[in-house]
């Protein structure tokens, strides 16, 4: 990001607004993901990120700033669509059946991701949003709060129960339901 | 807390594999079109819409009003506690009082904390707020919730933040005398957690005088202070969240490995010469003075699977998890006898702990 290329974008340049957006279109997709686990309304999300922050951009005051900037506009869009999102129902990763014993180390992965994978879509989203920017994009807590518009404290309690979810539901995942328990 | 870094590990390496960063045919272009069409804001109007959308104000600040309203329900609810104290003067302990226990609700994607009745009547939700690994206070009038004390009905009684930065510090358990409270402490940076990540205790009155009782490379899920509070007890859980049984002293030394099982849950027995813990979905009474371990089963199941448990107050009944078409919540007595289910919920039962709390009349 050029802070140049900023300056001009808020002079209302849009070429350099261009530019600003096609370095950061990539990673915002990456973060709307994440946290949406939805590919259609984060594409909606980042959509509204970009085109609210041209439409503000004169309100950022340290150009320097601009991609923290955008990331909040990117969380807050997402947290728009969520709201906004139809009840459709979401697709789900398939998942292993009760006795499909995995073999060898690909399968072992493979059934590891589909638990994690479980466990994010249970968090909320809010929740995951903190998780994707301390833990994938790995921004300090403090920027982490001001993404999202939080306390550094509720960021920290938010990080600190969506891991121990996650483990919960990893550890629920790993136990098969009972049916051969037997009156003695 | 070790589970809790290697499931860290696992969730960056997981996040970075998942990263789609791709660009969708025709995305940036949808952009480009709008915002070439579209004028930018003044600089003062742009500001305020963002502000008032939480966008260009990074930390809220409670506003004066909700500050005297909060002020006001604790003022509130601490009269109401002492008036209730005053109309109902306590039994005294052990007596099996309400159970306590958090439960995983898929909808609002968090644990709930409840109370409930020993015979499954009576669940009351204790706090609005999520919170993880609810515990007792001794004379059940307070609960625990890691980071803040409540009333049984919900009224916040004390709120502390510990750590800085990236370093958390959980507050799960008290001494049996109530003026400090045992913790657990973690960096989530991984190669700082090296160096901090142990057993910590602070005084319970203000969560003031943080102590490290571990040296580096010692920490593990802490059960609590024994009932004479000589003794802390813990288990080293590696990535599926099983591990040893670990003893040490209440200042942090002479820590030696209980018996050789490897559990995934570990509570005191009230008299303090056992301990109840789970292994491979088995529960075994395991014998402070000895680690000789003795498996409890379900007298009417034996092949039942027990996933956590705890005695009751007087140490006659044993409350479990136990998964079948959920994991819900189960008492029996100590024999194993007398089985009956008290929550049958889809939702995941889990954090429990038994108090002295009167039952409701």
């Amino acid at each position: 990001m050029s802070r140049e290329l900023v300056v001009r974008a808020q002079e209302g340049d849009h070429d350099a607004f261009a530019r600003l957006a096609t370095s950061s279109i990539g990673r915002l997709n990456a973060v709307a993901r994440l946290i949406l686990r939805d590919t259609a309304l984060a594409e909606d999300a980042v959509q509204d990120a970009l085109v609210e922050a041209w439409r503000n951009l004169r309100a950022l005051r340290d150009p320097d700033r601009f991609d923290a900037w955008l990331n909040r506009l990117l969380v807050r869009a997402c947290q728009d669509a969520w709201r906004r999102r139809s009840r459709r129902a979401l697709v789900e990763l398939p998942l292993k059946a009760d006795n499909d014993v995995p073999i060898g180390d690909a399968e072992s992965r493979i059934a590891a991701a589909d638990e994690l994978e479980r466990g994010l879509r249970r968090l909320t989203l809010d929740q995951r949003a903190v998780v994707v920017l301390a833990m994938y994009l790995e921004l300090p807590l403090a920027e982490v709060a001001a993404t999202t518009g939080v306390p550094v404290g509720t960021v920290k309690s938010r990080l600190n129960r969506s891991i121990s979810a996650l483990r919960a539901s990893v550890e629920a995942d790993s136990r098969q339901p009972i049916s051969s328990e037997h009156p003695a | 807390m070790n589970a809790q870094h290697d499931m860290q590990l696992r969730l960056r390496r997981h996040l970075t594999e998942q990263a789609d960063p791709s660009v969708a045919h025709g995305q940036l272009d949808a952009v480009l079109a709008i915002t070439s069409t579209t004028s930018q804001r003044a600089g003062w109007l742009a500001a305020a819409r963002l502000a008032g959308r939480g966008v260009a104000i990074g930390i809220p600040r409670l506003s004066r009003e909700t500050l005297v309203l909060v002020g006001t329900a604790v003022i509130v609810g601490l009269l109401a506690v002492a008036y209730v104290l005053g109309q109902h003067p306590q039994p005294r302990p052990p007596f099996n009082g309400l159970i306590l226990f958090g439960r995983f609700e898929e909808a609002a994607g968090d644990t709930v904390v409840y109370t409930i009745h020993p015979d499954g009547t009576g669940r009351r939700q204790v706090t609005p707020e999520p919170a993880e690994e609810p515990h007792w206070s001794h004379d059940g009038q307070r609960i625990l919730l890691g980071d803040r004390i409540v009333s049984p009905t919900g009224q916040l009684l004390q709120r502390w933040q510990l750590g800085s930065g990236t370093f958390h510090v959980q507050c799960p358990h008290w001494s049996p005398d109530e003026t400090r409270l045992l913790c657990e402490g973690f960096d989530e940076n991984v190669r700082a957690d090296a160096a901090v990540h142990g057993i910590y205790t602070v005084r319970a009155s203000d969560a003031g005088d943080l102590r490290r009782l571990t040296a580096p490379g010692t920490a593990g899920t802490i059960a609590g202070y024994s009932p004479d509070g000589s003794t802390i007890l813990f288990y080293s859980a590696d990535e599926t969240n099983s591990g040893p049984i670990y003893l040490m002293d209440a200042d942090g030394g002479n820590v030696r490995r209980l018996g050789t099982l490897s559990v995934n849950s570990v509570s005191w027995a009230p008299d303090g010469r056992s301990v109840l813990a789970t292994s491979r979905a088995s529960l075994y009474r395991v014998d402070v003075a000895t680690g000789s371990a003795e498996r409890i089963t379900i007298a009417s199941i034996p092949s039942a699977q027990i996933l956590g448990a705890v005695w009751s107050p007087d140490q006659t009944q044993i409350l479990f998890k136990r998964l079948t078409s959920a994991f819900d919540l189960y008492v029996m007595n100590a024999d194993g006898s007398g089985l009956r289910q008290i929550t049958s919920d889809a939702n995941e039962d889990r954090f429990i702990d038994w108090g002295t709390h009167p039952l409701d009349p």
